[in-house]
């Protein structure tokens, strides 16, 4: 029998699988297979693992993504993080209480080693569960949020993009000290054995940064964490749940193995488009859609939704079908269960369509 | 400087972000005796409106587009206490926030300062909303539109509690409802009852704007 990383394996090197790979980012949402609550899943690594492989077992998706939430990072630097018993915990910055509330304040910035800073601690600990329990058939994607993401975590993106315009040198070794810091959580996470390493680059988007702002403020010091990993033969994967993602620009900085999206590229018109224009370079991870589909949809819907995907997408292999975003925490986990029985009936290889 | 000078170094100001000539351009309106408010519409909202155009086209982005807002934001501070609220020709009233338990709010304040620059009265409530907050408001204001928006699926449930409410007040035919944000969808909007769904900033200020004719035209 196949297992899950023998699949993913197969379709990361463009061979053949049994059938499409699938991994709806079934993250927050696996608290609620083992039964806690969304606060405790947050904050200890070792229940969160007993969640991630219930949620495995009884959904039967392709691999672990150990995404916690956006705010793992910025913690590690101070920043206070708010934890709602029901609901992804964030940064207090976006209820006023940001650590660098001025530009003098980017001082604050100071290196940590990540294996001392609590959540950075939490999230090596999960890689290192899962790789040791399930590691052998199911992949462990770690994850790493970017430089600039990071930053403003702590600042807010709109006072952050003002300062990229206006007090740009500050910006530039707050970003140095937190990519130093970035670059040894990547170690250490990398260290566990996981074979990939995701990097979440949000900000190269067309709705968020140009690419040149992107460049100047994430591209030249996120490559350096991509480099890193490498280091460790770990494979190196992109998330960007943006509008427009840069697809090309992310390729030259950071030459991914594969990119994990939820709306089609900028200059690609769609699904076919993005897998003409980019199907080669890249592995594709996507692109199910979650506003309009996993969340207010019936398994139905989601399973018509990934015939479509399967379609457009899954010829030549090369594409992993999933969530374009985590798979929404309070969704029904029928839909992501559709997923896999999608694969299973209209993924298998050779595909009908080939 | 004539007029028509002022007005379009103003409209130029506001999309290059220039926050200095923006103040120095108010100021000649003032000296000039140009109404402050064709100054605002005319000048720092016909600005905004290409700001909003190109920010569509993918032509400017987040920190450009919070330039403009400084700028635009420089020159009200300096004519708003010239205007006359009575000689402000009404648009229509919107009450805005992002949805109670969510606190992110680009998205909305990219909306509410568009909406502002199309001559839109805006009650801006901010971020982590109360359900009931948005309802309250907008039956002091008299608002004809209550926008909405969410980045999470674990928030996005308000919205629809915002809708029962109008229900339960009895003046759900008197607001209608447009919500947006990355965790919903048009196929959301239509589970929950929302007259309307804007994928992005610039979709949003044009299906107020038109959700706005129809309530005039009494739809």
């Amino acid at each position: 029998m196949v297992t899950p990383l023998e699949r993913v394996v197969a379709a990361l090197t463009y061979k053949n699988p049994d059938r499409v790979p699938a991994g709806p980012l079934v993250c927050g949402a696996s608290r609620r297979v083992y039964g806690v609550t969304y606060d405790v899943w947050a904050r200890d690594p070792v229940i969160a693992a007993k969640c991630f492989m219930a949620a495995q077992e009884m959904i039967g998706f392709d691999g672990f993504l150990t995404l916690i939430d956006l705010s793992v990072e910025p913690a590690a630097f101070g920043q206070k993080v708010i934890y709602p018993v029901e609901s992804t915990p964030l940064s207090a910055a976006f209820k006023g209480d940001m650590l660098i509330k001025s530009i003098d304040d980017y001082d604050k910035i100071q290196y940590v080693d990540p294996k001392k800073a609590d959540r950075m601690r939490d999230e090596i600990k999960l890689c290192e569960i899962l790789v040791q329990t399930k590691g052998k058939e199911v992949p462990t994607m770690g994850f790493l949020y970017g430089p600039a993401g990071t930053l403003s975590m702590m600042r807010t993106l709109e006072k952050l993009s003002l300062d990229c315009v206006k007090n740009k040198s500050v910006v530039h070794k707050a970003l140095k000290v937190i990519n130093d810091v970035l670059i040894d959580y990547a170690k250490a996470e990398c260290e566990t054995g996981i074979p990939a390493l995701v990097l979440d680059v949000l900000y190269a988007s067309k709705m968020i940064w140009s690419r040149k702002t992107y460049e100047e403020f994430e591209g030249q010091y996120c490559s350096k964490v991509a480099d890193e990993a490498k280091k460790h033969n770990t494979l190196i994967f992109l998330h960007n749940c943006g509008h427009g993602p840069y697809f090309d620009t992310m390729i030259s900085w950071y030459k991914p193995h594969a990119i994990s999206f939820h709306y089609v590229p900028d200059g690609c018109k769609d699904y076919y488009d993005t897998k003409e224009k980019y199907g080669k370079q890249v592995v594709l991870i996507g692109q199910l859609d979650n506003p309009r589909v996993m969340y207010p949809g019936t398994p139905e819907d989601v399973m018509n939704h990934c015939r479509e995907q399967i379609k457009a997408y899954g010829p030549g292999s090369g594409f992993i079908i999933a969530t374009g975003c985590e798979f929404p925490p309070n969704a029904s986990l029928l839909n992501a269960r559709a997923v896999v029985e999608a694969t299973e009936k209209w993924g298998r290889y050779p595909l009908l369509t080939e | 400087m004539s007029t028509e000078e002022i007005l379009a170094g103003l409209a130029k100001a506001v999309i290059d972000g220039d926050s200095d000539k923006a103040k120095e351009l108010a100021h000649k309106v003032l000296e000039a005796r140009i109404d402050p408010y064709k100054a605002m519409m005319d000048g720092c909202g016909a600005g905004m409106k290409i700001v909003g155009e190109k920010y569509q086209n993918g032509e400017m982005f987040i920190p450009e587009i919070l330039c403009s807002a400084e700028a635009m934001y420089a020159v009200m501070d300096i004519l708003s206490p010239h205007i006359k609220v009575e000689e402000i020709p009404y648009t229509g009233k919107v009450v805005a926030g992002v949805i109670e338990g969510d606190i992110h709010d680009i998205g909305k304040n990219l909306l509410v300062m568009l909406l502002k620059a199309s001559g839109f009265e805006v009650i801006d409530l901010g971020r982590d909303v109360a359900t009931k907050d948005f309802v309250q408001k907008a039956k002091e204001e008299r608002a004809e539109i209550i926008a909405m928006s969410t980045l999470m699926t674990t928030t996005a449930p308000g919205m629809k509690r915002v809708i029962d409410i109008l229900f339960e007040e009895g003046i759900r035919d008197k607001v209608k409802t447009i919500i947006g944000g990355a965790a919903v969808s048009k196929e959301f909007a239509k589970t929950i009852g929302a007259d309307a769904y804007g994928e992005e900033v610039a979709d949003g200020i044009k299906i107020i704007q038109d959700l706005m004719m129809a309530i005039k035209r009494g739809g």
